[in-house]
């Protein structure tokens, strides 16, 4: 396993548009986060970096993970252009050749999406942990890891985005194609088919079910905010991420490579 | 046997790429897949290395007698060089090294046997069809593979680049491995091949020993006086094989075996023909190999 997942390492490292993708996450994120977070009216009071409850423990984990889930489209780009060279380059084939099993091939590139999933939630996390040290006024334990399944549920929402990412990818085979629909089908395509049905199902469908596993996080009149994500949602996330990799599994392994 | 075929089929919707290709290649044969452009040879190909799936029929590498994926024990490119654009020729084939199983030992060496060693920091990017060629035949030699598979390796290189190629095969060869080479250059299967199949249409035309497929077919072009009188003879020489009257008004004779010209000059002046005209030519092997598509059809 660690084998596979060290080969699409030697893959990415070298790849510069790898490292442009990962740096604008981790700038962009940090940025929009820090500028939400100290955000003033004119008129507050500058005492403090921030009085907004969002942005300290344990709410802060919400916001945050909230704002994270915005740049998960940047990732899954990135991981349809990494699925989709190797369609242009032919290398699949050649890895094919050289002694992989359809069966390795996609494990890796599975093993790649956790592992970037998790490096993106760990990120999110150190984020979290010393903006919200600098800027709680409380810092006891039951406040600090209060709302921090949020950071669990980042993980998951993430890693559904990143399993789409690598289905189209692996469906188009030509990066604009696979850009385009990802893009299209998460922000559009999706709400539309949502319009006729009625809500319960409506909030079954993938990118649906997805967001409600991090609300929105500010509460706005007639609707409270949930304080935890809701275990059902971990279920429809993790269920339509093995549907998504069964997808790209079934590609290849039906269609000549 | 390295790689048994069994009636393999393979169908584009109505249209049949192979239809009930069977052929097999012993150890230490260079084996030769030989038909013009279309006829099934990278189809052939790409299903016995697993990346195109048959329609119908069955192929055997190494007489299933290998418990792991047995393409670790081939090196092979199929139709062009598949690499990581953006990485080192090193990178690559570390890439390559890894997939296999094997270290990276070899890869330096690899690199020398190609000349590409001096190359080796650069992006394949920046490689020219040559140089990409010859990286994949490194790739396709790391790990030490018993066999070989080559796809029109000299596909688009320069006459030099060729001949370098050849060199190489005719070299790795000697080392007692199996190569697979498909072609429809047909000097290249003659000038290095052992055995050869010919496919056309996807279907197999004829198998067997290169000698026995485009051999010893020589013409002995004769012309007389008396042509009348020099068809009959002809005719009934004890092993003749055929007889074709060509457009400058002489004969073409072809004989199952050897005949030697002076025995034929012997032949027919002892019958009180003499011959004043007598022309032994070598059948160039893209007669030969028209003719055997020819009747393929």
């Amino acid at each position: 396993m660690m084998k596979l997942l060290s080969i699409e390492f030697k893959k990415v490292l070298s790849y510069s548009a790898f490292w442009v993708f990962i740096s604008l996450y981790a700038a962009l994120l940090l940025l929009v986060f820090l500028a939400f977070a100290t955000f003033k009216m004119p008129g507050m009071p500058s005492n403090m970096p921030t009085s907004n409850p969002l942005f300290i423990f344990p709410a802060l984990w919400h916001t945050l993970t909230y704002v994270a889930g915005w740049f998960n489209l940047l990732f899954g780009v990135l991981i349809v252009i990494l699925i989709t060279n190797e369609f242009t380059f032919r290398t699949v084939r050649q890895n094919i050749i050289d002694g992989w099993s359809v069966n390795q091939f996609v494990s890796a590139k599975v093993l790649l999406l956790v592992f970037l999933a998790l490096a993106a939630t760990i990120y999110v996390f150190l984020i979290g942990i010393v903006y919200g040290l600098i800027a709680s006024p409380s810092k006891t334990g039951a406040d600090i890891f209060g709302q921090m399944d949020f950071v669990l549920a980042y993980f998951v929402q993430a890693l559904g985005y990143f399993s789409f990412a690598l289905f189209m990818g692996t469906l188009f085979k030509k990066a604009g194609m696979g850009i385009i629909f990802f893009l299209l089908y998460t922000k559009i395509i999706e709400f539309l088919i949502g319009l006729p049905l009625p809500d319960k199902i409506e909030n079954c469908l993938p990118f649906h079910s997805m967001s409600k596993l991090i609300s929105f996080p500010i509460e706005i009149p007639g609707m409270s905010v949930d304080t935890s994500p809701l275990g059902i949602q971990f279920g429809f996330a993790l269920f339509y991420s093995c549907l998504f990799i069964l997808g790209t599994w079934l590609l290849l392994k039906k269609r000549d490579i | 046997m390295v790689l048994s075929i069994n009636n393999l089929t393979k169908r584009y919707g109505y249209l049949a790429a192979l239809s009930g290709v069977s052929f097999s290649i012993e150890k230490g044969s260079v084996f030769g897949i030989l038909g013009p452009n279309g006829s099934g040879k990278t189809t052939t190909l790409g299903i016995v290395l697993g990346v195109i799936n048959s329609t119908g029929g069955s192929y055997q590498w190494f007489d299933n007698q290998t418990t792991d994926n047995p393409r670790k024990r081939v090196g092979a490119i199929l139709e062009t060089p598949n690499f990581y654009h953006y990485l080192s020729a090193y990178k690559n084939l570390q890439i390559a090294a890894d997939i296999k199983g094997v270290g990276y030992h070899n890869i330096e060496g690899m690199l020398k046997l190609v000349n590409l060693f001096e190359r080796k920091d650069y992006a394949f990017s920046t490689f020219s069809l040559g140089m990409k060629q010859r990286l994949a035949i490194a790739s396709a030699l790391l790990a030490n593979p018993e066999v070989l598979v080559l796809d029109e390796p000299t596909n688009g290189l320069d006459p030099q680049g060729i001949a370098e190629i050849r060199e190489l095969i005719i070299a790795i060869a000697k080392q007692g491995k199996t190569i697979i080479l498909a072609s429809h250059m047909l000097d290249e299967v003659e000038k290095v091949c052992t055995h050869a199949v010919v496919l056309q249409k996807g279907k197999v035309l004829t198998s067997g020993k290169v000698s026995d497929i485009l051999g010893s077919n020589d013409i002995i072009e004769i012309a007389a006086w008396d042509f009348e009188k020099l068809e009959s003879l002809a005719k009934s020489h004890p092993m003749i094989k055929s007889l074709i009257k060509n457009n400058a008004g002489k004969l073409e004779l072809t004989f199952s075996g050897t005949v030697a010209t002076s025995d034929l000059n012997d032949y027919f002046h002892k019958q009180g023909v003499s011959i004043s005209h007598l022309i032994l030519r070598k059948k160039t092997l893209e007669a030969q190999f028209l003719e055997l598509i020819k009747k393929g059809t």
